[in-house]
């Protein structure tokens, strides 16, 4: 008698089945590609189907190895090899923008269609002339591209086999690399998927290429920076989309910038050089006029019509790019699947290869939506010219099919957004109380020997849970600060260099190792001692890591606070909270963090940013913060910011400074090389003071 | 959860646009999109006629396994009209029409 097979067996024949499945419906397409006039809608129910059986075959994991993954990939791709190219026509004007760089220089500013019948042109190239599709239209590719399909022409000539070849290489380089990064199990999901064999070697869409430089850079990363700018470049050399991840060299240093920029101009000065231009004017045209499959798109058009449609989806994306990757924690975790994505669902024209800059990235994240966009985006083969429908347009998607996709990749997206907000409700920080606080009072100072004193005295005699000293971080007073904060019972420090931060640093320096709290204050009386109470209490009883002291939330004294303070209070949380999604509703100074959790911010900025570098890193770290309201009092003295309107525009330019430096720079990298940088920080608008206006 | 629900909206919008997409209205390349500044393809009937010409050409009389693989150009033009008329390479009535149009259009056969 025959025991049914445990889960165990099941889930290690998962590969087999799927490597199987993969490898028939290559088999499958290659066998219908060499009949006369196949079925567009066995093929598509072939790519299609195949492509979610796999992925959900592959999708919970099971035991591969590495070798397996590329021998089974290699086998795709080998079958695939023996295919025709059908549905497709794209690779004859490869094959001829090749031809034309190695006779003519520059497949640029020449419509193929000035030559067609042309006695120059030989046979071989007038077969391969014959079918360029578009051919009143010079090319749109780009430089990169061009020099390898130079390459290819001058090895295979006019045979599409060198495109076969050059694209099955790469995407096998694409697997090979990501094997760097992934287990072999998540490469499977890239190098099994049967819609990359086919839209790369079976269709021969270049967009692979694209994937490959980009990804290589993202492995020279920070050690070879200068080679990951040219290899991102390349990239966009190659498809000028590749610039959406461009904002990542952003976090490497300049060099690498510096590099990525030389190198983009150096490919398209090649050609520029020649005279006959880079394929700009045909590249307007598609972005301004192409329309093919769109999916979000589709309601803008309907809403705003072509033009304002085009536009508003440009700035939609956009903006969800710069999200994205203001958002991103690190160089190694810009979501370029998503960046991608985001371009896609909002462009006009959306084909199935394009998915090729997106699934290398998309086994950075466990999310559904890539793949099955993979699984739809086939679909749109089934066109009116493909149906051989009359009564369609002939570059019409099927309505039904148009309708399938949005519910699939639609229907992905929100199962997505669901998984994750269901994730994030289900992480509960554990309460982390501190069962003896002591806490150590910040109060920078420049200049406040009128109320550093008495704001000693304040704190001191409202006595928080857990005070045990007092430093006052003498930021270069030329009065007797200094003297008044001592006799008030203070332990005084010194920071000749001017700024905010940089007295915070000083005196966090000099606290005391015990302490387990930091409470900052200003020396200008502005705060109420006594609410000092209510910004320890959440630290103490373990459900926050940090405190601000929010005074909009509180009762802030007439004059108090200037407008362009307020503007300034209201837009940068605004910004943090639309970047990071932590919700502050001010930057101000009187605020509590745990000791150790302040050590995790590896604070650095020296100046206006100090406030505002705090609280992103915390929302990128996710530490636990919480507001509580306090009063603000009208300072003693006259403010040194808010009295001159440099002084404004320098702290409101700096907070905002460091805003931008935060969503596109590596403050932990930052951080390696902190010292030597801390020390070069620029000044704003001379003498800072202290502690006001923030 | 209220991202979901604008996710939502927006997915049940842009089902609800599509009424408006009747057949015939779309524009689009060979499988690859088309130039159109508007929901229609834009191109006039002729055009419509060579692209649909071009199109059975290149899957049924040109293709790698058919009979005129490499060979159709200007010699060879008319005899592939012909037996076009004749009815080989087994085309509806309006595709013969547009690979007849292609053929004329391109080898003036």
């Amino acid at each position: 008698m025959s025991l049914p097979p445990s889960t165990n067996q099941i889930q290690r024949s998962v590969p087999a089945i799927a490597g199987g499945v993969f490898l028939a419906s290559l088999a499958g397409l290659v066998l219908l590609s060499n009949t006369i006039s196949p079925s567009v809608g066995w093929y598509v129910a072939i790519l299609a189907g195949s492509s979610a059986l796999v992925s959900v075959l592959l999708w919970r994991g099971g035991e591969f190895s590495a070798r397996a993954v590329l021998t089974v990939a290699v086998l795709g791709h080998v079958i695939a090899l023996f295919g025709q190219t059908i549905f497709e026509d794209d690779y004859y004007r490869f094959i001829w923008d090749g031809w034309r760089v190695l006779v003519a220089g520059t497949p640029y500013g020449v419509p193929p269609e000035s030559l067609i019948d042309d006695p120059s042109v030989p046979a071989s190239m007038q077969s391969v002339l014959e079918w360029v599709n578009y051919p009143e239209y010079p090319t749109i590719y780009g430089p990169a591209l061009q020099i390898i399909f130079a390459a290819t022409s001058f090895f295979a000539g006019s045979d599409e086999l060198g495109l076969r070849v050059l694209f099955a290489g790469s995407a096998l380089a694409v697997c090979a690399l990501l094997l760097k990064r992934h287990s072999p199990a998540e490469v499977a999901l890239f190098a099994w998927n049967p819609v990359v064999v086919a839209e790369t070697t079976l269709h021969l869409h270049p967009d692979i290429l694209m994937s490959l430089f980009l990804l290589a850079g993202l492995i020279a990363g920070r050690r070879h920076t200068v080679l990951a700018g040219v290899f991102i470049a390349i990239a966009a050399g190659v498809k000028i989309v590749a610039l959406a991840a461009w904002p990542i060299l952003l976090r490497l240093r300049p060099v690498g910038l510096v590099s990525a920029l030389g190198a983009l101009a150096l490919l398209y000065s090649v050609f520029a050089v020649q005279g006959l231009g880079v394929g700009l004017d045909s590249t307007g045209t598609f972005a301004t006029q192409w329309f093919f499959n769109p999916q979000a798109f589709e309601l803008l058009f309907y809403l705003f019509g072509p033009d304002w449609g085009r536009l508003a989806a440009l700035l939609i994306a956009g903006c969800l790019v710069l999200w994205f990757h203001a958002r991103a924690q690190d160089f190694d975790s810009v979501p370029l699947a998503a960046i991608f994505g985001a371009i896609l669902f909002f462009a006009p024209a959306v084909n199935a290869w394009y998915l090729l800059w997106l699934l290398p990235f998309a086994l950075d994240r466990r999310e559904w939506w890539p793949y099955a966009a993979s699984a739809a985006l086939p679909l749109s083969y089934l066109t009116g010219l493909n149906l051989e429908i009359f009564e369609m347009d002939e570059f019409a998607v099927h309505p039904i099919a148009l309708r399938a996709e949005w519910l699939v990749i639609g229907g992905a997206i929100l199962a997505d957004l669901l998984r994750k907000r269901l994730s994030s409700d289900e992480v509960r920080a554990e309460r982390t109380p501190i069962a003896s606080p002591r806490v150590s009072v910040v109060m920078p100072a420049l200049n406040e020997e009128r109320s550093v004193g008495q704001a000693v005295k304040g704190i001191l005699y409202a006595n928080p849970r857990g005070l045990c000293e007092v430093i006052v971080a003498d930021n270069g007073s030329d009065d007797g600060t200094a003297r008044a904060a001592r006799a008030a019972g203070a332990v005084v420090i010194s920071e000749v260099q001017r700024g905010y931060g940089a007295a915070c640093l000083a005196a966090i320096a000099a606290v005391d190792q015990r302490s387990n709290i930091i409470l900052f204050m200003d020396a200008d009386l502005s705060d109420v001692p006594e609410e000092a109470a209510s910004l320890l209490e959440p630290i103490i009883s373990g459900h926050a890591d940090m405190v601000i002291g929010s005074r909009n939330s509180g009762r802030v004294e007439p004059g108090a606070m200037s407008v362009p303070q307020r503007f300034g209070n209201w837009l940068a949380p605004a910004l943090v909270r639309l970047i990071w999604g932590a919700r502050f509703t001010d930057l101000g100074p009187f605020r509590a963090i745990r000791a150790d959790a302040l050590e995790r911010l590896h604070m650095a900025d020296r100046d206006f940013g100090w406030t505002v570098e705090m609280q992103v890193r915390a929302a990128k770290i996710g530490l636990r913060a919480l507001e509580r309201p306090v009063s603000y009092r009208r300072r003693v003295g006259v403010s040194k910011i808010s009295g001159t309107i440099a002084g404004v525009f320098a702290a409101g330019w700096k907070i905002l400074f460091v805003i931008g430096r935060e969503a596109f720079g590596d403050f932990d990298q930052a951080q390696q090389t902190g010292a030597a940088q801390a020390h070069s920080t620029v000044r704003l608008s001379g003498p800072v003071p202290a502690n006001d206006d923030r | 959860m209220k991202t979901a629900i604008i996710s939502a909206a927006l997915i049940a919008m842009a089902a609800a646009s599509v009424p408006a997409e009747a057949s015939g209205t779309r524009g689009g390349g060979y499988g690859s999109g088309s130039y159109s500044g508007n929901a229609s393809s834009g191109l006039s009937e002729q055009d419509k006629l060579i692209r649909r010409g071009k199109s059975q050409v290149r899957k049924r009389i040109t293709c790698k396994k058919c009979d005129y693989h490499k060979r159709l150009n200007d010699k060879t033009a008319a005899e592939v009209a012909r037996l076009v008329r004749t009815g080989k390479f087994d085309l509806k009535e309006q595709d013969r029409t547009a690979v007849l149009y292609f053929l004329r259009d391109r080898y003036g056969v």
